[in-house]
């Protein structure tokens, strides 16, 4: 796309609109970090660079159990759903039934449905089974909502990929389970790895579910840094979020290498 | 006739009910050993279902298929001494040229050594020596074309199914492996099947075809056979072109309205009759001949000049450098009919 091609390039002030929005979206994130490590625990005022607060974050029990408990219910969520999301997507492949486009639409229905809803639904279904709230109701509400997420990725792979490619492989003498090891789960990897980044992220950063349905002690990292919040905006809630923040993007990032090699691969 | 495969009475039905559709309709014929048949036809004559059911890929809802004597009814593609060149290649885009071809190897546990023997051999027989560890994304879709071959044949197999194998090559690199591919069938001693709805591919590599229409056989034999010999009226037309000729059946001449034309003399005195006549069998000439007829269109095409005539009529003459008179738009013509040109029609009256 060059400016001479398109006229909303032309539009007055457009500039001045774009930096409005990118300086909107990331100087907060921007300053969250700076001040992450200011000196100063008035948290608004700059006196001097220092580590001091991601120490006095590592030293902290409580955001540790917290983290090992996002960490816990992350991985679990992640493999638990990514498996899901990859027998769905097998399931769906190469066929045609009636009522796919229904299945279609409940698989990707939770992606729109508000997460206030899902939230409260969650706990009414855990409350009304008599089931008592823990870390593994918060895993089970986790692997819930990532199933989708990692399923889009996946099942836009597989419907990228030639439908004949299976039959080659059953043409020369592999069995069905030897073609899915041999052919299709090596194709498919490059969709199961960001399905499953894509289920990782949402679930690190969920907080209203977890808020939800989360038993005493399941506390997760984004529910203590929103119980660290109402006490009071401290450098070392900067300092948590930043190492969160970090997180996100070393998977983000690899999530897009992965997806990189997966194009290059097919095309 | 030593027969390789033998297909009798194999229907194939899709769907159930009112939206059923025979894509097959008891379809019987033998193919021979070492021989290069092709199945032709327009798209959803069922020349691909017959392939798929060789294959394994589609199961024929009545009617058997046997290779060197053998059923192949229960037998999974993956247990069947076939292999397929799929018309997209369908080659593995995760694994190398090498690997792609000893893919079929190592499933059948082929020791290491013979394996590398085999893929050398084969790379040298498509002639894409030094290609062995590039990905195939890396080659030109002649390239993927032998490739996909080169893994089929790699096996050894009895037969080797072409599935529309050149369709998807531009028209020269699909004439080079017109000669490639008959090469490799000499070469090989393998039965090639191969299906296309490309007349010219038919008619140059095959050793016998078979041209279906809508889940049937209409006409098995040489290419001559089919091309000289039509029976039907779909088959005279659907390969090369042809002039269809109607009329009465009078002292063994076909009585038209532009003349009389020579027939054999075993036709039914006094019956309708439509016989084809190729274009290039005709001759023009200034006074008499059979038909009388009037030139409505000249297409000059370099090697050949083609008259359209009143009558819907079409001639070919070769342009010789001089040798043939030319005639003029408009002008009134006749036509020689030879009596060894004319090819009487079961089907059409």
């Amino acid at each position: 796309m060059t400016s001479s091609q398109n006229p909303l390039w032309r539009f007055p002030g457009l500039q001045a609109i774009i930096w409005f929005f990118f300086a909107f979206l990331y100087v907060p994130i921007f300053v969250l970090v700076a001040l992450s490590f200011n000196k100063n625990d008035a948290a608004t005022l700059w006196t001097g660079f220092t580590f001091d607060w991601y120490r006095v974050v590592l030293e902290n029990d409580n955001i540790v159990r917290a983290a090992q408990n996002s960490l816990i219910v992350a991985l679990s969520a992640t493999a638990v759903s990514t498996v899901l999301a990859t027998a769905a997507a097998l399931g769906m492949a190469g066929r045609r039934f009636k009522g796919q486009n229904v299945f279609n639409a409940l698989v990707g229905l939770p992606l729109l449905v508000p997460e206030i809803v899902t939230a409260v639904a969650s706990l009414l279904f855990f409350l009304s089974l008599g089931i008592p709230l823990s870390l593994v109701t918060v895993i089970i509400a986790h692997i819930v909502f990532c199933t989708p997420f990692a399923y889009l990725p996946i099942r836009a792979r597989l419907e990228g990929l030639d439908p004949r490619i299976n039959e080659a492989a059953a043409d020369l003498y592999s069995s069905p389970l030897r073609a899915f090891w041999r052919v299709t789960l090596p194709l498919l990897l490059p969709g199961i790895l960001s399905g499953a980044m894509l289920a990782f992220i949402i679930s690190l950063d969920d907080f209203v579910i977890t808020f939800f349905v989360a038993g005493a002690g399941a506390t997760t990292l984004p529910v203590y840094i929103f119980g660290m919040i109402r006490i009071g905006i401290t450098p070392e809630v900067n300092a948590v979020s930043s190492l969160l923040l970090l997180l996100s993007i070393a998977v983000v990032t690899l999530s897009y290498f992965l997806g990189q090699r997966g194009a290059a691969h097919s095309s | 006739m030593n027969s390789s495969i033998v297909i009798s009475n194999v229907s194939v039905i899709f769907g159930g009910g009112a939206n059923a559709v025979k894509a097959l309709d008891q379809v019987s014929l033998e193919i021979a050993q070492n021989e290069f048949f092709t199945l032709l036809g327009p798209s959803g004559c069922g020349k691909t279902t017959l392939l798929r059911c060789i294959a394994g890929f589609e199961i024929p809802s009545t009617g058997s298929i046997r290779l060197d004597g053998v059923a192949l009814e229960g037998l999974p593609p993956f247990k069947r001494p076939v292999n397929t060149v799929f018309q997209s290649y369908a080659l593995f885009p995760h694994l190398t040229v090498a690997q792609n071809i000893a893919f079929g190897l190592q499933e059948r546990r082929v020791a290491k050594a013979e394996i590398e023997r085999t893929v050398g051999r084969m790379l040298e027989l498509v002639k894409l020596s030094g290609y062995g560890a590039r990905k195939p994304a890396q080659l030109s879709g002649g390239q993927q074309q032998r490739v996909a071959l080169a893994r089929a044949l790699a096996n050894s197999p009895k037969v080797l199914l072409l599935d529309e194998s050149l369709s998807a090559l531009d028209l020269k690199l699909r004439q080079d492996m017109r000669l490639e591919l008959k090469r490799l069938q000499r070469d090989t001693g393998i039965t090639f099947v191969f299906v296309t709805h490309d007349q010219d591919e038919a008619l140059t590599m095959s050793d016998r075809l078979a041209v279906m229409r809508s889940g049937q056989v209409a006409q098995i034999g040489t290419p001559s056979q089919i091309y000289d010999h039509p029976r039907s009226k779909y088959v005279a037309d659907f390969i090369g072109d042809t002039n269809f000729l109607s009329g009465i059946v009078r002292d063994n001449r076909l009585e038209t309205q532009s003349g009389f034309v020579p027939i054999p003399a075993d036709l039914p005195q006094g019956s309708k009759q439509t016989v084809a006549v190729r274009p290039e069998r005709l001759r023009l000439v200034s006074d008499g001949g059979d038909l009388r007829s009037r030139i409505t269109q000249i297409v000059y095409m370099g090697n050949e000049t083609m008259y359209h005539l009143e009558g819907d009529m079409r001639v070919r003459v070769p342009n010789n450098a001089g040798a043939t008179p030319q005639y003029a738009l408009g002008a009134e013509v006749g036509l020689v009919v030879p009596l060894s040109a004319v090819q009487p029609l079961e089907d059409a009256s």
